[in-house]
């Protein structure tokens, strides 16, 4: 025996030998979705990494390594070599970097709106006299507008030159590099013109190209700030995590609920199967099988044995299990955060934003280029006129903005209405959802006790309850919530070792030096009469039975309200674990059409793949543990309050508030979202479709073009500002 | 006519004072919370 352990346990340390260490890195100089793609191309390539995420709302990369090859500090400084500033999570005064970006933000758009208007000050007169005015004046209107356009091009301009060396050493032609490509090219050709004292000024245009930039990028980092303010106000919200903590009294473990943070180091604690590890800690127990696969990547689950570390976050997948803590868990926080937004699979209308920043820059230069060239023959000057404002009025902006920018609001609309958005994908297939499977017990409905019928004379009714009371401290189901809170306060509580869960039948353990059986009749082996009704639970010892338990359940306050929103957009069903004549009471209450009862973990998954298969778009709203698997396999999975931690880390949005509602409002949320994404790839496309033939035509000169620019991801900005506004004041549910 | 060359000179001039009073105001923290000021007269707290 012995020998299988140490076998065991060696297979284990090669495991984490091989296992990967996951980093969260805040990158806050982050400046548009492109950088998000760049640094994640940057990074992907180093030995070592396995996977690599940069979330652009939240400014946070999260990259999972191996640790022998790389440490969090090389990481740091390749990012930094990337030209960002680089810094673990959580580390620095963020508030004091945000003031000094908003002051940045404020001067550099000040700076140069104010230097674009004096100059236009100074040109216009030029272009409305022409040839009239006197030749004396003209050198010294167009020496005037140089100094005004100095200071844009000197000081305001430099997050562009900066945003162009990144992408230089990426060898990248990325949305900067464009950008500073047009400004070289208008400010050189002016200059060449006013040193030769012939042709045209494009100061204005360079300066009002700057200045509208600079205005729409402002505008984009509000917002920005805005959605981090609101998701970061949800990370403490979801840190009001309990733990169950056994603190031993006479002999016994005793059970408690204990806030999460009010942990200390070295206490005892019980995670039921479907929890997820509170805090670090070292395993108690001979064994535990952990879901890791959050932390790690790792998709099987991990066998631990007794003395091995358990990472917070981890999820019980075997049986209920004990451990010490090791780690406060404020020490463990960053771990914990994770959980929250876990999305390496990317969106389809942010993937194509990335391709789009990548190949339109490299398209719209060759575009530039072919015109100067063709139009050579027709005097230099109106090549470069040409070129130039090609250059400008092609926009990768608009078309780069389109969809990250209203994925940003996306995440902090949900949150707002109580909804956390854990994988970007699903918000695509949210607002294409056209069937709805529901489960019944604690989703829908909040089950109770009805009735207690004593079948042994001798046991008192008030023992037989702190029996059962004791019994379901293993289980992990709002039922068992329901027997060990809130309706036993009077009992006595029991002690019990040895306790065994089975989902969807019943619990047992050992009190008193008696093993006692309770559950549905077929677990407990009842054959009393009322064995076949399924709304009794019953309670056995090892003589008999002891007593039945009459569950009743009612529906959640706005159950209705919720079924009959998701009944506008599909199909609604409900799939339970619980008996079949139970789950067509419930949903005949609610009054919907299908009802799929007595479904095992696997049944329902297989009914989730049955509707796939006749081409619908699923969603799976479930909170259990044996939602789990359904979970996994549906397009859409929403876990609602109070869910168990393996129901909500398998779920694509997390319900924060108690509404169900929140769910329906989301799914037109996400309705609205992907329409604003679809209309802003149209528009932008369209945009760059017109103007760029017209600046080959010579039909826009460069000013025009420069705020046609401007304009075109202003409309972007503007349409992803209909969502509505975030506040954080609502979030108080 | 001639006066343009003292008046834009001048511009420039203004254009610089007013420039280094927008700098000064803004790295004085004056544009960083525009609500507080407007919210206060309904505050009933007296800080």
């Amino acid at each position: 025996m012995p020998e299988v352990a140490l076998a065991r346990s060696a297979a284990v340390e090669e495991c984490v030998g091989a296992s990967t260490e996951t980093s969260v890195i805040d990158v806050l100089d982050m400046h548009c979705a492109a950088c998000a793609v760049l640094i994640e191309d940057g990074l992907r390539p180093l030995a070592g990494v396995t996977q690599v995420r940069v979330h652009y709302a939240t400014q946070r990369a999260r990259v999972a390594f191996d640790p022998a090859l790389l440490s969090t500090t090389k990481l740091l400084a390749h990012i930094e070599r990337l030209g960002y500033t680089a810094n673990v999570a959580d580390s620095l005064d963020r508030k004091a970097i945000v003031r000094a970006q908003r002051r940045r933000h404020i001067w550099g758009f000040g700076l140069s709106a104010f230097c674009a208007m004096q100059v236009m000050m100074v040109t216009v007169p030029r272009f409305i006299a022409g040839a009239d005015m006197e030749p004396e004046f003209a050198p010294l209107l167009d020496w005037a507008a140089f100094a005004l356009v100095l200071p844009v091009i000197a000081w305001s301009a430099r997050p562009f030159y900066r945003g162009a060396m990144r992408e230089f050493k990426l060898r990248r032609l990325g949305m900067d590099s464009a950008i500073v490509l047009g400004i070289v090219t208008a400010f050189a050709g002016s200059m060449w013109h006013l040193l030769a004292a012939t042709g045209v000024l494009y100061f204005d245009s360079v300066a009002m190209f700057v200045a509208l930039l600079l205005g729409v990028r402002w505008l984009e980092w509000e917002q920005r700030e805005r959605n981090y303010e609101v998701i970061q106000s949800t990370n403490t919200h979801e840190q009001d995590a309990v733990a169950t903590r056994i603190t031993l009294v006479d002999g016994f473990d005793r059970a408690e609920e204990v806030n999460v943070s009010r942990l200390n180091i070295g206490d005892r604690l019980w995670v039921r199967t479907g929890e997820a590890i509170p805090v670090d800690g070292a395993l108690e127990s001979d064994t535990a099988l952990c879901d890791e696969s959050l932390l790690t990547g790792e998709s099987s689950a991990v066998l631990h044995v007794r003395g091995e570390v358990l990472v917070a976050g981890a999820i019980n997948s075997g049986a209920m299990l004990t451990m010490r803590t090791t780690a406060t868990a404020e020490s463990s926080t960053s771990r914990r955060l994770t959980m929250l937004a876990d999305d390496a699979v990317k969106p389809g209308a942010l993937a194509l934003a990335d391709v789009v920043a990548r190949y339109f820059m490299p398209a719209m230069l060759l575009v530039a280029g072919a015109t100067f060239f063709a139009m050579l023959p027709q005097g230099v000057n109106i090549a470069a006129e040409r070129a130039i404002a090609v250059l400008i009025i092609s926009c990768p902006c608009a078309l780069a903005l389109a969809a990250p920018a209203a994925y940003a609001r996306a995440f902090a609309g949900l949150l707002n209405r109580g909804l956390v958005l854990r994988r970007a994908v699903a918000l695509e297939r949210l607002a294409k959802a056209d069937a709805f499977l529901l489960d019944k017990t604690g989703t829908l409905s909040t089950p109770s006790v009805i009735a207690v019928e004593m079948l042994r004379p001798e046991v008192r009714e008030y023992d037989a309850l702190s029996i059962v009371g004791a019994l379901e401290g293993a289980a992990n189901h709002p039922l068992a919530a329901a027997l060990r809170q809130g309706n036993f306060s009077t009992a006595q509580p029991r002690n019990a070792c040895d306790l065994e869960w089975t989902p969807g039948a019943g619990v047992s353990g050992v009190i008193d030096g008696t093993r006692y059986r309770f559950g549905r009749a077929d677990f407990v082996g009842s054959r009393a009469e009322g064995a076949r009704d399924d709304a009794l639970l019953w309670l056995a010892d090892e003589r008999g039975l002891v007593c039945s338990l009459r569950m009743g359940e009612t529906p959640r306050e706005d159950a209705q309200a919720l079924v009959d929103a998701l009944k506008r957009r599909g199909s609604v069903e409900i799939l339970s674990g619980d008996d079949p004549t139970k789950a067509a009471h419930m949903a005949s209450r609610l009054n919907i059409a299908h009802s799929l009862g007595g479904h095992t973990p696997e049944q329902k998954a297989i009914r989730v793949q049955q509707l796939q298969r006749e081409g619908r778009v699923t969603v799976m709203i479930g909170d259990g543990v044996n939602d789990a698997i359904s979970l996994a396999g549906a397009d859409v999975s929403i876990a609602v309050r109070g869910a168990t931690d393996a129901a909500r880390a398998r779920a694509d949005l997390v319900c924060i508030s108690d509404r169900l509602q929140a769910i329906s409002e989301g799914i037109g949320y996400a309705r609205r979202v992907v329409s604003v994404v679809r209309l802003n790839f149209a528009w932008a496309i369209a945009y760059n479709l017109v103007a760029i033939p017209f600046a080959v035509a010579g039909i826009v000169n460069p000013l025009i073009a420069s705020v046609g620019m401007a304009a075109s991801s202003a409309v972007v900005m503007l349409n992803v500002m209909r969502l509505g506004s975030v506040d954080r004041a609502r979030l108080k549910h | 006519m001639e006066s343009l060359f003292i008046l834009i000179p001048l511009a420039l001039v203004l254009a610089v004072i007013i420039g280094a009073a927008f700098w000064w105001s803004t790295s004085s923290g004056q544009f960083e919370d525009l609500d507080a000021a407007g919210k206060s007269i309904v505050d009933d707290d007296d800080r």
